[in-house]
């Protein structure tokens, strides 16, 4: 049995949250007498920080931003396609299934150099870095989803002399979009870490080369700063996929 | 209990039906693990409304689901009058009502015409429809918020709209309660008595069969055949506290019982 919250409480509940989580900063800082966490700087630090540079963390968050989402955009659709085709073709899925979760089961970390030699270093290198880590969830749920519709409809719709392209738009796709969307929810967090994965490797702008020049340089302040801003990166993300879903698939309960 | 008086213009519009025949059913055999359909042979009129009855898993929806060219038999052959490649001329009401949730009940509605190329889509068809099952004010509804009766209420429009010959409807009120399904079968007699439909309906409700139907067909166990055929008689509207109708009963269940 669930309990309803009251709201102010269910509201306040994340403002408590982050208020512990920077109290236990403080706290852990006040507490580390030998000065071991000498690079982590106090929250009036990183505040002032993020104020006093707004502007960069901003262009760079957004170059990171766009390298994220075009990848994103580029390996879903890919992804998508060839779901759609395995998902006709059980051949198609036996040839290309195993190759997919190898390349799946290979780190980013260990992609993203080769993708770098590839690319070179610049835009295009950081794009397939998020493109290749975010177009495994879509490829992995999708041919099932599509697959997986009640035997019963499908004689709805052969009653009333539908093609399979019809039954595609009109029955496997609207009935596979919770699916999808939730496998886009995790791409679209994956597309950030690929994109900041390839500025790690070629640090020529984004929040990823603000981190990589933060920590080779002891820069504290700017390696919290670009931390918190690159989760912030992610949440946009995440809250734009989901806000699609709640017009794409209204009809269905919602959840994160 | 008591049925609505139809008009009496409806009532000799049926009785003036052709003879020619909609559907004929010949030597359909149908096995899976064991065999099921036993050669069955059954013609239905242009107009008529048969009722199929049986015992449980005889394999009444399958036989629904070789005519409806959803199944293949192993054996036999189904003579459609009318038959339209689209499938047009046959409409199928299914026992769940299988709305889809991301279309309102219009939409709902509306979707064989959406399947089929160049269908005009006529309000005042559905129009007409809404207004017969009483469902003008939930049009715009989707199927989440619509109970039970209604939903199936909106299938038997969404088989109607394309104006078919020949409905097919399986168990399609088994799910309701006594007053809903009442109410549905009051909307369907109305729609086939305007329409002049040819109707097979499967129910393992023996008042259900009597009540609708013309002639009730009943089915043997498996491997099923056609056991006997009980012409129903009796005028319209039927009321079933009458003797007659309790004799018809009477005269089905001891068919399916023999």
């Amino acid at each position: 049995m669930t309990h309803k919250l009251p709201n102010i409480l269910r509201l306040s509940l994340p403002l408590i949250a982050m208020m512990s989580l920077i109290g236990t900063w403080e706290l852990v800082l006040l507490l580390d007498k030998d000065r071991r966490l000498y690079l982590i700087p106090g929250v009036a630090t990183v505040i002032k920080e993020l104020w006093s540079n707004l502007s960069l963390y901003v262009s760079e968050g957004i170059q990171t931003l766009i390298e994220a989402f075009v990848g994103f955009l580029i390996g879903n659709t890919a992804s998508f396609l060839l779901a759609v085709w395995m998902s006709y073709s059980k051949s198609v899925e036996r040839i290309v299934y195993p190759y997919a979760i190898a390349l799946k089961a290979t780190p980013i970390v260990a992609l993203a150099p080769l993708i770098v030699a590839c690319f070179g270093q610049e835009f295009s290198s950081k794009v397939v870095c998020a493109a290749v880590i975010s177009f495994f969830p879509l490829m992995i749920q999708c041919p099932e989803a599509f697959r997986r519709v009640p035997e019963e409809l499908l004689d709805l719709f052969h009653s009333l002399g539908a093609s399979e392209k019809q039954i595609f738009f009109h029955l496997r796709l609207p009935l596979a979009s919770s699916q999808i969307f939730s496998a886009l929810k995790t791409a679209s967090s994956l597309s950030v870490v690929g994109a900041l994965m390839g500025e790690f490797m070629s640090p020529t702008g984004g929040i990823g080369k603000l981190l990589i020049q933060a920590l080779a340089n002891g820069w504290g302040g700017q390696l919290i700063a670009a931390t918190i801003v690159s989760g912030i990166i992610g949440v946009i993300f995440f809250g734009l996929i989901h806000f699609l879903q709640a017009r794409v698939v209204y009809w269905a309960p919602q959840s994160f | 209990m008591t049925f609505p008086k139809h008009s009496i213009p409806a009532l000799c519009k049926h009785f003036m039906k052709t003879e020619s025949k909609a559907l004929r059913i010949s030597q359909i055999t149908k096995a899976f693990d064991e065999k099921v359909l036993d050669g069955i042979n059954l013609t239905v009129s242009s107009g008529e409304f048969v009722v199929l009855v049986g015992p449980n898993a005889c394999g009444k929806t399958t036989l629904l689901r070789i005519i409806a060219g959803l199944l293949q038999s192993d054996y036999g052959e189904v003579y459609r009058e009318n038959k339209a490649n689209d499938g047009s001329s046959l409409s199928v009401v299914f026992q769940k009502p299988l709305l889809l949730p991301w279309l309102t009940l219009e939409e709902n509605i509306y979707l064989p015409l959406r399947l089929k190329k160049n269908a005009a889509e006529h309000s005042e068809d559905l129009d007409r429809l809404l207004s017969l099952l009483d469902l003008e004010n939930k049009r715009k509804s989707y199927p989440k918020g619509l109970s039970g009766g209604e939903a199936q209420k909106a299938t038997i429009a969404r088989a109607l709209i394309t104006d078919p010959k020949i409905l097919l409807l399986d168990e399609p009120f088994s799910a309701l309660d006594d007053i809903m399904r009442q109410e549905l079968q009051d909307a369907l007699l109305k729609i086939w008595l305007q329409t002049s439909d040819t109707v097979l309906f499967v129910t393992h409700d023996l008042d259900e069969a009597v009540l609708l139907a013309d002639r009730v067909v009943v089915l043997s166990r498996k491997p099923t055949r056609v056991k006997q055929e009980v012409p129903i008689t009796l005028g319209r509207p039927r009321h079933s506290n009458s003797p007659e109708f309790e004799a018809l009963v009477l005269l089905v269940r001891r068919a399916l019982l023999s």
